[in-house]
């Protein structure tokens, strides 16, 4: 062992830790691959090295926005609990939009073919509305309702889909205009089953 | 399941980075490894639906096994070169410190990245539903949300149906494999790419400096932001940029393995987004250029052809599956005052905000000042200039020619522009770093600080 690390040291590449390891003898001499001038200097170019970054995120709105206010939002991540689930996590940032889905989701068959309410019915104009993003997107809403298949109102005569609807998805308390009947009770969002076709 | 068909991913790139360019070192062959390895498994999976075999765990893996076992009897006449030592000489004060910035950033990202679900806009609406879709359904071509009758907007402009696929794939790759969110790919892949950018710049600008162009390209705040969410952004520009780079190495000492490495990744930049071919065109058009005053085409018909294939791959796929939408490009000359008024404003309203690119695009025109003598003398990194140069014009070129049915032009000059935008950040702070004056100044930075004479112990 001793004779490896003598003939590596010759040529510098003795490992760090592997110092402590090397036991000098009397006639032998030893280099060490780092001097005292050398972690001086370096130490100095660090320090100018920290103090350049420090400026950059502390001057610059740029990158200052990257450490003060994005890194923020990390910082608290890892003070969230660890075991949140998927969905959970999903409605921290989702809100109202990722519940009511998941709500017609776990009301629904795999089978059912919902109608799905129109961009206005989720934000009514001058109504403040608990929703965010795009819950009246076919596709984004697919992402939660899977497998399920979905209906928007705009695609009123342009697919067979439309016949075949099982469930309405209902929200703000706003009847779809393609809702076969009058409803007679109290709701705002939610989900009702059809038993009749949609014409 | 999941973490072994990662590891698989990064082994069948390791193999296919080796067979390209065994020489290169361990960290650019290690960041390529899962870049590389990820848009392998997605041109596979295209290769299987066409086949009509069902895309499933159980089909990628054997797929990729076939064709990492037909790689192994090149690799075994190669093996003293694939797996060489990583080596970290000429470490200083500086190197350290923005390595350890490095790290720093990139686990708070990476941390970020991992905790939350797919949640962004685009995403949602499209690369991360798709991607879930086809994992359930195990088709591409067949895919409910390709039928007509069920999507009746599905052949519309703009139509997420022609889509590049390597985003979606890549998503319904971990979904298959048990993943609960998608958001493991950009992760591993700005991860990766971090890694690549380090090994590209250390070939060509030395220890602290390629720490120093690393800690830019990653800072970039719009582009560091949007690196935590699914978007295909992100994606793109990492190949993009990391094809340029090696394209444009290929001019300083016409190593093989630099041009079939930048072709390669400019091929993957096109199946990432469709507005990649700017970058094959501008590659391709200083190609040509150097082609004819050297009177040697043979590079030229080989960087052409392995750029070219991906994309015609996904066209010929879309073509034979009747997957299509109305064209939004106008193939003949628009003329339009105002409308190339407002591209212009746009862009240049981009390049100045320094809030969305941080100091990216003052550093352009700085480094180009700096080494002007050189420029002009030497044409010292003339061609990664002229590439940036002209992806640019070309991109505003192709965004004059979009006819806006489908979406407003503010719309997209303000989002999809703006992140466009991202593939240039890697690109400049290369080039910022990779000039001679720069490089010079480093090396000698590297040699004032690098570990001098050893005190002798008695």
């Amino acid at each position: 062992m001793a004779g490896w690390y003598r003939s590596n040291m010759d040529t510098g590449k003795v490992p760090l830790f592997k110092l402590k390891l090397m036991e000098p003898t009397k006639d032998k001499s030893y280099t060490i691959p780092i001097s005292k001038s050398w972690i001086g200097k370096n130490l100095l170019l660090a320090a100018a090295a920290g103090i350049t970054i420090y400026f950059l995120i502390n001057k610059h709105p740029g990158y200052k926005w990257v450490c003060k206010e994005m890194f923020t939002e990390d910082k608290e991540i890892l003070s969230y609990p660890p075991d949140l689930t998927t969905g959970q996590k999903t409605a921290l940032k989702l809100g109202k939009s990722y519940n009511y889905l998941s709500y017609v989701r776990d009301h629904t068959p795999d089978t059912a073919v919902i109608l799905l309410p129109s961009a206005e019915a989720f934000f009514p104009a001058g109504k403040k509305s608990g929703f965010i993003s795009e819950p009246y997107n076919k596709l984004w809403a697919l992402r939660f309702l899977y497998p399920r298949k979905l209906v928007v109102p705009y695609e009123k005569g342009r697919t067979s889909y439309l016949h075949k609807i099982t469930h309405i998805a209902l929200v703000n308390g706003q009847a779809p205009e393609l809702l076969p009947v009058q409803l007679d009770f109290p709701y705002t969002d939610t989900i009702i089953q059809m038993n009749r076709s949609v014409k | 399941m999941l973490p072994a068909a990662i590891l698989v991913t990064i082994l069948s790139g390791f193999a296919i980075v080796n067979m390209i360019a065994v020489r290169f070192s361990m960290q650019e062959k290690l960041g390529l490894s899962f870049l590389v390895g990820m848009a392998f498994q997605t041109i596979l999976m295209v290769l299987l639906d066409q086949l009509n075999i069902a895309v499933t765990p159980v089909s990628i893996t054997a797929a990729t096994s076939v064709a990492v076992a037909a790689m192994l009897p090149f690799l075994y006449r190669k093996r003293q070169h694939i797996i060489t030592p990583v080596k970290v000489k000429g470490i200083n004060g500086l190197w350290i410190v923005f390595i350890g910035f490095i790290v720093y950033i990139e686990y708070m990202n990476f941390t970020k990245c991992l905790y939350f679900p797919t949640y962004d806009r685009d995403s949602l609406a499209g690369f991360d539903t798709i991607g879930y879709i086809i994992s359930r359904e195990h088709t591409i071509r067949h895919l409910s949300i390709f039928q007509g009758d069920y999507m009746p907007s599905i052949h519309g402009p703009g139509s997420y149906i022609t889509y590049a696929p390597m985003v979606q794939l890549s998503y319904a790759y971990v979904y298959m494999f048990g993943a609960e969110t998608s958001k493991l790919i950009p992760a591993l892949m700005f991860g990766f790419f971090l890694l690549a950018f380090y090994g590209a710049a250390l070939r060509a600008i030395g220890t602290s400096g390629a720490a120093v162009a690393t800690f830019f390209a990653m800072m970039t705040p719009q582009m560091l932001s949007w690196s935590s969410l699914s978007g295909t952004n992100v994606i793109h520009a990492i190949y993009a940029s990391l094809g340029v780079i090696y394209f444009t190495l290929w001019f300083r000492k016409r190593e093989q393995s630099m041009l079939s490495m930048g072709a390669l990744l400019l091929g993957i930049n096109a199946w990432c987004r469709s507005e990649g071919i700017v970058f094959i065109g501008a590659c391709l058009f200083i190609m040509l250029i150097d082609a004819i005053i050297r009177k040697q085409y043979k590079a030229l018909i080989e960087c052409t052809l392995i750029a070219a294939a991906p994309a015609l791959l996904w066209t010929l796929f879309m073509k034979v599956n009747g997957l299509y939408a109305e064209g939004i490009i106008s193939t003949h000359l628009i003329v339009d005052g105002a409308k190339l008024k407002t591209i212009w404003d746009a862009m240049t309203n981009h390049y100045s905000n320094t809030i969305y690119y941080g100091l990216t695009f003052i550093g352009l025109p700085v480094a180009i000042l700096l080494n002007i003598k050189s420029l002009i003398k030497e044409k010292d990194n003339i061609q990664l200039l002229a590439v940036i140069l002209l992806s640019s014009f070309l991109y505003m070129f192709l965004l004059y020619q979009v006819t806006y049915t489908w979406d407003s032009i503010n719309n997209v000059l303000a989002y999809s522009a703006k992140r466009f935008l991202f593939c240039f950040t890697p690109m400049i702070w290369y080039y910022v770093f990779s000039n001679g004056s720069v490089v010079t100044a480093f090396l000698k930075l590297d040699g004032l600080f690098a570990r001098e004479k050893a005190i002798t112990v008695k």
